[in-house]
């Protein structure tokens, strides 16, 4: 009787077991497979998203673009117009002083636009092209490959030494505040941008002025370091005059002029 | 039946891990994506934004030469506007020029030499470069007028400019917003700091600086090459 019971409950016991074991494998898959269904939902939205989200990235990006190359055409249209306007006033100005036959105001009025750089000059000189090493060499550090603010400097003032009357680097003339300022491969000067090569363009006395640059220091390190400097006399170089003679409002804004005879 | 059961399994697993494993790298890669286009916008939305300030200040000026232009051509006939105008003109670039004295608010910079290192041109040349740079107007060296031919040569123990001989210490003025200015030569790692380390610099602010025109005896201003040229 106890034998029969304990077999009964073995066998009880057994059943049991088995129909544990399969509700638990059963168990087993059914938990992976909503785990699988999870993760496929979660992925499946998460790539939607960000399909949707990059693809909103593009079009602003695209739109972006869009809107600058229309600011850069107005620039170009507005550039011209201000560029063909100035002229027109520069002729009046021209037709006035003409008209009035004064000699001696026409020779000033020459004389000091020419001394401002406000105007377009040619004469003999030189003409530098400057560019950056043309590749990485290994063991070298790659800031000495590329063209410096102040080799840009210090070349200037070698052609001011040696008597250069009128410079310009990438057509833009050097005037009494014309600033360089070198930003990665790109130069500033009188506040519009360039990037390399740069090339510079000064009227002088030809030979002096070669000569000061194959005597300087400057050069000779560039050189060394593998930046390509190409120098041409030449019987005519063209001088750009200022950028902004249209504006030199904005180039005066600070200064007063002093009358000692008001005094 | 109990291989093929194992089999299955495995094969969910398998999936499940290339799942996850996939997963992983595609969010990862989608946030790298999205964060460098994220950039890419920022930058071009700070190029427009430049590009319209450009445009809303050539128009200004467009505009005003315009109107300019349209009182020459209604004056033509009575033609005291224009020469009040060319008067204007004549007087504006002879400022720009520096053929005038001129005062204003701005810095006064000095370099000294101290017992072991002298002041060399190239220092003088990055103070200046610096000034223009911040939007001065004026600028003299030891009331020598720096003007667009001033070179700055050094030669055995003192420095010429404009054909000047001079010493250290150099007096360096420069007229334009004084804060903008001093702003600029004192920034962290700027020309200030660095020319500290070997000789003396000191920077002071002035309401009232006076820089002299450029002088007038023909040695530095040349023009005798240069020739108008026509675009």
């Amino acid at each position: 009787m106890k034998q029969v019971f304990a077999g009964d409950n073995y066998i009880l016991f057994v059943a049991i077991e088995v129909i544990m074991d399969k509700m638990e494998k059963k168990f087993i898959f059914f938990i992976i497979f909503m785990v699988l269904g999870i993760l496929l939902a979660v992925q499946f939205r998460s790539t939607l998203y960000a399909n949707r989200q990059r693809s909103a990235l593009e079009l602003n990006i695209e739109r972006l673009e869009a809107r600058i190359n229309e600011a850069k055409t107005i620039e170009a249209e507005l550039k011209a117009q201000l560029e063909e306007n100035t002229l027109k006033k520069e002729n009046y100005l021209k037709a006035f002083i003409e008209d009035k036959d004064d000699d001696k105001l026409r020779r000033e009025w020459e004389a000091v636009r020419l001394i401002a750089g406000l105007t377009d000059v040619k004469g003999p000189g030189i003409v530098i092209k400057l560019d950056d090493a043309p590749a990485r060499l290994d063991g070298v550090d790659p800031s000495q490959l590329i063209i410096h603010e102040q080799d840009i400097r210090i070349i200037l003032n070698d052609l001011k030494k040696a008597g250069a009357q009128a410079i310009s680097i990438n057509g833009e003339r050097i005037v009494a505040i014309s600033e360089q300022v070198c930003a990665g491969p790109t130069i500033l000067v009188n506040r519009n941008r360039y990037p390399v090569p740069y090339i510079i363009n000064a009227i002088g006395d030809p030979d002096l002025l070669y000569e000061s640059l194959s005597r300087s220091e400057r050069i000779a390190l560039m050189i060394e370091d593998r930046i390509r400097v190409e120098i041409k006399k030449s019987k005519e170089v063209i001088v750009p005059g200022f950028s902004h003679s249209d504006n030199l409002d904005d180039f005066i804004s600070h200064l007063e002029v002093v009358n000692y005879e008001n005094k | 039946m109990k291989i093929s059961r194992n089999i299955a399994t495995t094969i969910v697993c398998i999936i499940l891990g290339i799942m996850v494993a996939w997963q992983y790298k595609s969010i990862n890669y989608n946030q790298v994506m999205a964060s460098s286009q994220n950039k890419r916008s920022e930058q071009l939305m700070r190029e427009l934004i430049e590009l319209q300030k450009i445009n809303m200040n050539y128009k200004a000026r467009l505009d005003e030469l315009i109107e300019e232009n349209r009182k020459y051509e209604d004056a033509r006939a009575g033609s005291d506007e224009i020469a009040k105008q060319l008067k204007e003109e004549l007087e504006k670039a002879r400022i720009f020029a520096g053929l005038t004295d001129v005062k204003g608010r701005g810095v006064i910079v000095t370099l000294d030499k101290n017992e072991y290192v002298n002041v060399e041109d190239t220092d003088i040349l990055s103070v200046i470069n610096e000034l223009r740079a911040a939007g001065a107007q004026a600028i003299s060296v030891n009331e020598e007028r720096v003007v667009a031919t001033t070179e700055v040569r050094e030669a055995s123990g003192y420095i010429m400019i404009n054909g000047v001989k001079m010493e250290a210490p150099f007096v360096i003025k420069a007229i334009s917003d004084p804060d903008k200015l001093e702003r600029a030569l004192k920034m962290i790692g700027g020309v200030v700091e660095n020319l500290e380390n070997y000789i003396k610099v000191d920077v002071k602010k002035s309401d009232n600086i006076i820089i002299p025109k450029v002088r007038d005896d023909g040695t530095v201003i040349k023009t005798d090459l240069l020739s108008p040229a026509t675009k």
